[in-house]
């Protein structure tokens, strides 16, 4: 915290300010599957989950997550391959992981090392060829598109090395662009004022409170990054997967971010998983697990 | 609501798909002009048509006609009398009108018909034709002493000069009959006066009209007195040229019918008659075609008036129905009532059938060529917006990672094209509309650019272009051009689809 203070001026005062940011009085759609709804355990007398669990008991490599209740994600013997010219190429040979709540884990590896793949994974981007993701315990990686899609919008929130923000939007509509796609037309039109108040507050908590209406093109790397996090953050996820999210800046940048994301781990009180192939990025997570080979190496703290 | 905005921005950003929409637009103006000109001329053309020719005509199928119209009018009304407003019985009969001009005799083959001018202006609009205002009131075979329209009173603005118009009646049939005789007085002494010394002599010489008739009738002074009236088509009695009309004849002037009579084999009869109006219903093939005078003397002189009951025979009875009668419901009701092999009965959309046909088929045929333009517009669109795909595999490879569905990206796209559409289609609706309006000014500059005139008055009868603009047509060319443009961007909205998320986010 102190050195996030010191580091982006007027983003310590305006998070002290507001405190914990206001949750909007009802943010969550009673359409919403119980894998998305808060809270984030306890899941399995719902309908569909029960079922999903069974499920994956059925696959032999796939071992019930042993701490269920402690760990928030859970992987087991993921496995996955691309096929490029008719020859497989092996990416994911057997990953298991766990992350527990309010956790900020690092994996590192080598370019190429299926890192991102196996963020991709977990963010349910793709599916794997062999082995589970579990959400608390709940089995997340096979359940239906429109769950998925869910999931995607509300539990994870991704941040990516090309930040990836939409070039005709302005810096605020890209931030609410999450807020958008999870909610129907005249759901978001009621609440406008208050998802762009939340909008607002969080680019202000992140140092990006006076570039509201510029268009990325516009922004220096760093605040490409800032305004993409706070998109990622801006549906109130519970876990915040960075794929190199300091890959494209300088090193001073790049841990200004990693500050950020530990002020907002905080503060928002998100699990972090971060990817990165930089051990001094790493660092500064709370644990580091290395990836090579296609399966998780060693664990160091 | 994100697709919405993206397909706004995307609108506002994408310039590219903006030009692929003109060709969406153009078609779109293209129909309604095309549509609002055929619709326009259409209804021109069946008013005039209808106001010719009557709701429903009773003919007989013989040139021979039928007897005793009077019985006959009793038994259509007896058989249809709750919807007939009037009728009036027509003598038809193709003969050949002869006149002079200059020293040469002319003779045109004209239809000559008689009509009752008591009830012949109640079925048709046959009065409100004619040049003499009074005549339009009061129809009279009667030579009228003067004031003819000298301007197109059917006209709505500017119209050709017709100047020559002002001298016609008595004050011409006089001046003409007194030239006649002074030509016959220097033609007894040829050696004092030539004949064109003597035309010359009068200030009012009009070339055309120099001399009509060397015969000399008994007890018949042309100065005075008139022949049997006769209105001729106007068409036959002028010509245009150079923005002006020119009269071969004026009312006034003396013209020769040559008809056969009825019986077999029929004889030849003539007469003079004395022009007394023009008939301009502004459909040349009947303006050049008619002659109109008073059926009796037409009975009288084919000789199909019975000597014992003195009843003329007739060719045919025009009927006019009472407003909202149905025509061909009256139509079958007499067709029943009467022997089809001696009588024809017909509306007048049957006797035009085939004209009618082909501008239908005209304007079916224009719309299709048409509305393909707008389709080859969709394929347009199609390859525009697969390159907007691909140049945005990236964009949407991020919307679903945020957690948008692939119905939701799909949607972004069809509401991009029906948005294109919509500016389309409504830009083409205003360019159309615009042009319907000042389509005569547009007429008018064409013409003075090229130096040809796209509405020449000298060849269409109307001086300025008729249009009409239908909104249900125009409704649907505007829908048929969104459908369009919706149905091109479903290819690239399906492929956008199912993009998967993670090769989407790698696409550079």
């Amino acid at each position: 915290m102190n050195k996030l203070t010191s580091t982006t001026d007027g983003l310590s005062s305006a998070s002290q300010e507001t405190g914990h940011l206001p949750r909007s009085p009802n943010g969550e759609p009673s359409d919403a599957h119980p894998l998305v709804a808060r809270p984030h355990f306890s899941l399995r007398k719902h309908d569909g989950s029960s079922e999903t669990l069974r499920q994956s008991q059925d696959l032999e490599c796939v071992d019930e997550p042993a701490e269920a209740t402690e760990c928030l994600l859970s992987v087991r013997g993921l496995v996955k391959s691309y096929r490029k010219a008719n020859v497989e190429i092996p990416v994911l040979k057997g990953v298991d992981l766990d992350v527990r709540p309010g956790e900020f884990l690092a994996i590192v590896g080598q370019s190429g090392s299926g890192k991102s793949t196996l963020l991709h994974l977990i963010g349910l981007l793709d599916h794997p060829d062999q082995g589970a993701v579990f959400l608390g315990g709940d089995r997340i990686d096979n359940v239906p598109v429109r769950i998925r899609d869910q999931l995607r919008n509300r539990t994870f929130g991704m941040v990516f090395q090309f930040y990836h923000l939409l070039p005709e939007l302005t810096t605020l509509e890209n931030i609410l662009v999450p807020v958008m796609i999870g909610r129907s037309f005249w759901s978001y039109w009621r609440q406008r004022k208050e998802y762009r108040r939340r909008a607002i507050e969080l680019l202000e908590l992140i140092g990006l409170g006076h570039r509201l209406k510029h268009r990325p093109h516009e922004l220096s790397g760093g605040e490409l990054q800032r305004a993409a996090i706070a998109r990622a953050l801006i549906n109130r996820p519970q876990i915040l997967l960075a794929d190199e999210p300091t890959g494209n800046l300088d090193p001073e940048t790049g841990a200004e971010i990693l500050n950020l994301l530990r002020t907002l781990r905080d503060e928002e009180h998100l699990t972090i998983v971060m990817v990165t192939h930089d051990h001094s990025i790493a660092a500064l997570a709370d644990r580091i697990v290395c990836l090579s080979g296609g399966k998780i190496r060693n664990e160091a703290t | 609501m994100y697709r919405w905005l993206l397909c706004w921005r995307y609108l506002k950003t994408r310039y590219i798909a903006l030009a692929s929409i003109i060709s969406v637009t153009l078609g779109v103006a293209t129909m309604i002009v095309v549509n609002s000109v055929m619709l326009g001329f259409t209804h021109e053309m069946q008013n005039r048509l209808h106001g010719i020719l009557s709701d429903l005509i009773f003919q007989s199928r013989s040139l021979e006609g039928f007897p005793d119209p009077d019985w006959h009018m009793e038994q259509i009304r007896r058989v249809a009398g709750d919807a007939i407003e009037a009728m009036t019985p027509t003598v038809v009969v193709p003969g050949m009108l002869n006149y002079q001009v200059g020293d040469a005799w002319m003779t045109r083959p004209v239809q000559i018909i008689g009509v009752d001018e008591r009830t012949q202006a109640q079925v048709s609009d046959f009065s409100k034709y004619l040049q003499h205002p009074e005549n339009r009131k009061n129809l009279s075979f009667n030579l009228r002493e003067g004031g003819y329209d000298v301007i197109d009173h059917q006209a709505d603005g500017p119209s050709l000069p017709r100047d020559e118009m002002a001298l016609a009646g008595w004050e011409h049939r006089r001046r003409a009959a007194r030239l006649r005789k002074m030509i016959e007085q220097v033609q007894q002494e040829p050696e004092q006066q030539s004949p064109s010394q003597g035309a010359e002599a009068s200030p009012f010489t009009n070339p055309f009209e120099r001399a009509q008739t060397n015969e000399p009738v008994a007890a018949f002074d042309p100065e005075t007195s008139q022949y049997t009236g006769a209105i001729l088509g106007i068409g036959l009695a002028s010509f245009r040229r150079n923005g002006q009309y020119h009269f071969l004849l004026l009312p006034g002037d003396d013209v020769k019918l040559t008809l056969p009579t009825v019986g077999t084999p029929p004889r030849i009869v003539s007469d003079t008659f004395t022009v007394v109006d023009f008939y301009e219903s502004k459909m040349s093939e009947y303006d050049a075609n008619f002659v109109f005078v008073p059926i009796r003397v037409l009975q009288q002189l084919r000789g199909m008036i019975d000597p014992s009951t003195g009843k003329g025979y007739v060719n045919a009875i025009s009927i006019k129905l009472k407003p909202g009668a149905d025509m061909n419901e009256v139509r079958d009701r007499l067709r029943n009532a009467f022997a089809p092999q001696y009588y024809a009965i017909d509306t007048w959309r049957d006797s035009q059938g085939p004209l009618l046909a082909a501008v239908n088929m005209e304007t079916a045929i224009l719309n299709v060529l048409l509305f393909l333009i707008i389709c080859v517009a969709g394929f347009g669109i199609l390859a525009i917006f697969f390159m907007i795909v691909v140049e945005k595999t990236r964009d949407i490879g991020i919307l679903k990672a945020l957690g948008a569905s692939a119905a939701g990206v799909m949607s972004i796209f069809l509401g991009y094209g029906l948005l294109l559409g919509v500016v389309g289609a409504g830009a083409g609706l205003t360019l159309g509309l615009l042009f319907v309006r000042h389509i005569n000014e547009i007429a008018d500059l064409l013409g003075r650019i090229t130096g040809h005139r796209v509405f020449d008055p000298d060849i269409y009868y109307f001086y300025k272009i008729p249009t009409i603009v239908d909104p249900w047509t125009v409704g649907w060319i505007m829908a048929g051009a969104m459908l369009i443009a919706v149905l091109a961007s479903v290819l690239p909205a399906l492929r956008a689809a199912r993009l998967h998320p993670v090769e989407a986010l790698r696409y550079e």
